[in-house]
């Protein structure tokens, strides 16, 4: 039964692989990433073999303890398309729970998340290595941290699969962890600058210590025990230790236990045949502001779309808070500046609306790809390619034009600089109409399938391999050179001082140029839609 | 479901069609090929204006994907498609306008309610606004969708998710009924509204194309029938001039090819438990 699973998600792994060439090279390219940082810190561990157990013992307790929190949350993030993890498949044979745990077991170390933390804990055993009692129970509790990491992966996957049954909980989770992993990376990347302003030397001593006293604690919880036994032999701690490795032999037979009863639970009740049926609102203000045609129509769908569709949400918010980042990156870098400097990036920090807009050319191409093959409705009713094309962006805009222009005032009230008020208007014009239409544009000949909502988000396929490339390298770079002249001459406004003048032809210059992007890109892309709709509906269509 | 569907008029003859005009559809010379595999193999038939067709076939045999390049959904290799005259593929607009279809394997705008999925539909086909909605009305009515109209479709099941497909291809009087598979996974009560909707539409003047594999669902509804295997129609016509006087499922069976089960090789089915 373990060969027969291990090889099941061997199998299933590389069929996944061969499916697209995009696919295998992206999962080429993580994997080297994860595995070369991997190495770095397996080199690093091997190389504190023999550094003193007082140093030693806070840096490996810290970290692994670190590892045993975050593999299962990752794990169960990224499992999406794991098949495996889905006990109801395995409903129709005749195994018992507890011969199938064994082989789950192991399948779940196939992966490169359970490859890398086997290379961690070999670095972990050899840095403990310098005298036999410490290795000895570096080995022990290697062994149990990694059993620890795995069982209770799949214990938090079972606890939230019967959660995720429902569809709004599901819908919610999927907003709730990329949020988290957003502003996480965020307040990492923040907080780092805020560290680099300081400008001062990091006081090892004094970190050491408090690592230390961290590394203590976490060597008193689940997640620890089984990291911090060659440490407490080390020391010579021996009811430390006896007690660490009680519970950390516990904790795993416990999870193990939780997991198999998940297992039992799984294969007697493998269909998922909650719904939910929660009714809509009956009528919508939103149907009211649209024209009653086929525009009007798919108008009205997307912004019920926008409303509805967890996957829009995700994007929406995203969008929202990008400017404010930056506008609280900019504020926290100019904490420590000159007044003179500081003058600069407030002006700087003036114009931080326009990503909104700059974002919104890669907002307006993603929005067909969010359809999947639902948009064979509009194929088989004859909908013309231009509709189309109107009636996304009349949807989008209607959203996104409020949404910019209190950004715009929001922001001039904050800096003070109103003066740079035309020059902003007349970059964000451009932005928006050009990326409006250069969206549209882009949207009508590149496609790429999407997750359907309520899927995992980070499943294969999400990123839109070379298709979903291209589309958003255009959609990035195209807004910024038609925005080039409204960005010169908004630098000429503060070069010369003529506000009134440079700002009033950026405004122009914004007009004309983005007019133009607009109307362009919603004739060309609507005739694209025309000439191939057929092959749209093929690279919407999310083939599992 | 006494008000469901205003009668339909009659097809006005094309100017210049000739005797084609009779047909709702014709196929001539139609291809298309996945790769190697040669999914439609210079396929021809035509569907009589005013019937009820039944199109046949095993699985894999290229049901679906013949009423797919029917519907504008998949482009063909080679070959033509009209539509009372209209080319689908030269005259897309022209042609669509007359079709209504229910496509298989499709997903739908699932986050709408039902109403709102119909009503979609509607509009995108430029019926006025109080057409759609009394239409609808009737039409969720006459399919027992009342109850769960404002219900994401997402939440549907299989079957109500066909009825309201149904709905959807219906809502602007279509000419032509293109539906893949309209009875699968609807359950028995619903199977029946459906067939009355569908004997209704016809003699209202309308013309019906569906496929099934179900052989005894197409000998009691349908009055014309295609058998198509392997990309080809090997039978096409009135229903019983393709049975030539057996029942259709056998006479289904001698067109395919049955299948024969060697029944030596399968001796042990059934007859001890004891091995594994």
């Amino acid at each position: 039964m373990v060969g027969t699973l291990v090889k099941l998600q061997l199998k299933l792994f590389t069929r996944q692989l061969k499916s697209s060439t995009a696919t295998l090279v992206l999962t080429i390219i993580v994997d080297t990433l994860i595995l070369l940082s991997v190495i770095a810190m397996l080199i690093s561990l091997i190389a504190m073999r023999g550094v003193d157990p007082s140093a030693l013992g806070p840096l490996t307790v810290s970290g692994f303890a670190t590892l045993s929190i975050c593999w299962p949350l990752f794990a169960t993030l990224f499992a999406g398309n794991n098949a495996m993890l889905d006990i109801g498949r395995f409903a129709i044979y005749p195994i018992r729970a507890r011969e199938l745990l064994p082989g789950l077991f192991l399948a779940g170390l196939t992966g490169i998340g359970g490859v890398a933390t086997i290379l961690l804990t070999i670095g972990y055993i050899i840095a403990w290595s310098s005298s036999p009692a410490p290795t000895l129970a570096a080995i022990v509790g290697g062994a149990l941290g990694v059993a620890f990491c795995l069982v209770c992966s799949r214990v938090l996957a079972g606890a939230l699969s019967s959660l995720f049954r429902k569809r709004r909980i599901r819908d919610f989770m999927a907003i709730f962890v990329f949020l988290v992993i957003f502003i996480g990376a965020q307040a990492i990347n923040i907080g780092a600058q805020g560290l680099a302003n300081q400008g001062g030397t990091v006081d090892v001593e004094a970190m050491m210590a408090e690592m230390s006293g961290t590394a203590t604690i976490l060597g008193w919880t689940p997640f620890g025990w089984a990291w911090a036994l060659p440490w407490s032999v080390a020391q010579g701690a021996w009811l430390t230790f006896g007690v660490q490795l009680i519970g950390a032999i516990a904790i795993v037979a416990l999870l193990a236990w939780v997991w198999a009863r998940f297992i039992s639970r799984g294969l007697v009740s493998p269909l998922d045949t909650t719904v939910s049926g929660e009714k809509v609102k009956k009528s919508q203000w939103t149907d009211r502001l649209f024209p009653y045609s086929p525009a009007g129509a798919i108008a009205k769908r997307d912004m019920r779309y926008f409303l509805r569709d967890p996957r829009r949400l995700v994007g929406n918010i995203t969008m929202l808070l990008i400017p404010v980042i930056l506008a609280f990156a900019m504020t926290v870098s100019s904490a420590g500046a000159s007044a003179d400097d500081r003058d600069v990036i407030m002006t700087i920090t003036t114009y931080a609306p326009i990503f909104f807009s700059m974002i919104l050319c890669t907002f307006v191409a993603a929005d067909i790809c969010y359809d999947g093959s639902a948009i064979g409705t509009q194929i088989v009713a004859g909908v013309s390619g231009a509709d189309d094309r109107k009636g996304r962006l009349m949807t989008i805009l209607l959203l996104a034009t409020p949404i910019q222009v209190l950004f715009i005032i929001g922001f001039s009230l904050y800096t003070g600089h109103w003066e740079q008020l035309p020059g902003v208007i007349g970059i964000t014009l451009t932005l928006l109409l050009g990326g409006a239409g250069i969206g549209s544009l882009v949207g009508s000949i590149w496609q790429y399938p999407q997750p359907p909502a309520g899927g995992n988000m980070f499943g294969k396929g999400s990123t839109g391999g070379v298709n979903g490339l291209f589309a958003s390298l255009i959609g990035m770079f195209v807004p910024i050179i038609i925005a080039i002249p409204a960005i010169v001459l908004a630098v000429q406004a503060n070069t010369s001082g003529n506000f009134a003048l440079f700002g009033t032809l950026s405004i122009v210059s914004g007009l004309v140029i983005g007019g133009l992007c607009f109307w362009a890109g919603v004739s060309l892309g609507g005739r694209r839609l025309d000439a191939t709709w057929p092959e749209v509906l093929d690279r919407v269509t999310w083939k599992n | 479901m006494s008000e469901m569907i205003p009668p339909m008029p009659p097809p006005a003859p094309l100017s210049g069609g000739g005797g084609r005009s009779a047909d709702a559809l014709a196929i001539r010379g139609l291809v298309k090929t996945f790769g190697a595999k040669i999914a439609v193999n210079n396929l021809a038939m035509e569907v009589p204006a005013g019937s009820m067709f039944g199109f046949v076939g095993p699985n894999g045999a290229g049901k679906t994907t013949t009423l797919s390049m029917v519907t504008g959904l998949l482009r063909p290799d080679r070959g033509a498609i009209e539509i009372w005259g209209h080319d689908v593929w030269t005259d897309p607009a022209a042609a669509k306008a007359l079709i209504g279809t229910l496509p298989d394997g499709l997903r739908m705008f699932d986050r709408l309610s039902g109403r709102e999925m119909v009503a979609l539909a509607g509009e995108l086909h430029r019926v006025p606004a109080g057409e759609v909605a009394s239409r609808s009305a009737a039409l969720l009515e006459a399919l027992g969708l009342t109850k769960d109209a404002d219900t994401m479709v997402a939440d549907y099941s299989a079957g109500m998710t066909k009825k309201i497909g149904l709905a959807t291809a219906l809502i602007h009087n279509p000419r032509l009924l293109i539906l893949d598979e309209p009875l699968e996974a609807v359950d028995p009560v619903s199977g029946e509204a459906i067939r009355e909707i569908l004997k209704e539409y016809v003699s209202g003047g309308g013309t019906v194309v569906f496929s099934s594999h179900v052989m005894e669902l197409v000998e009691s509804i349908c009055d014309t029938v295609a058998v198509i295997a392997e990309g080809r129609i090997l039978a096409s016509g009135p229903l019983d001039s393709v049975r030539q006087g057996k029942p259709l499922q056998q006479r289904f069976l001698e067109l395919v090819g049955a299948h024969e089960v060697e029944r030596s090789s399968l001796s042990w089915l059934g007859h001890s438990s004891s091995s594994n």
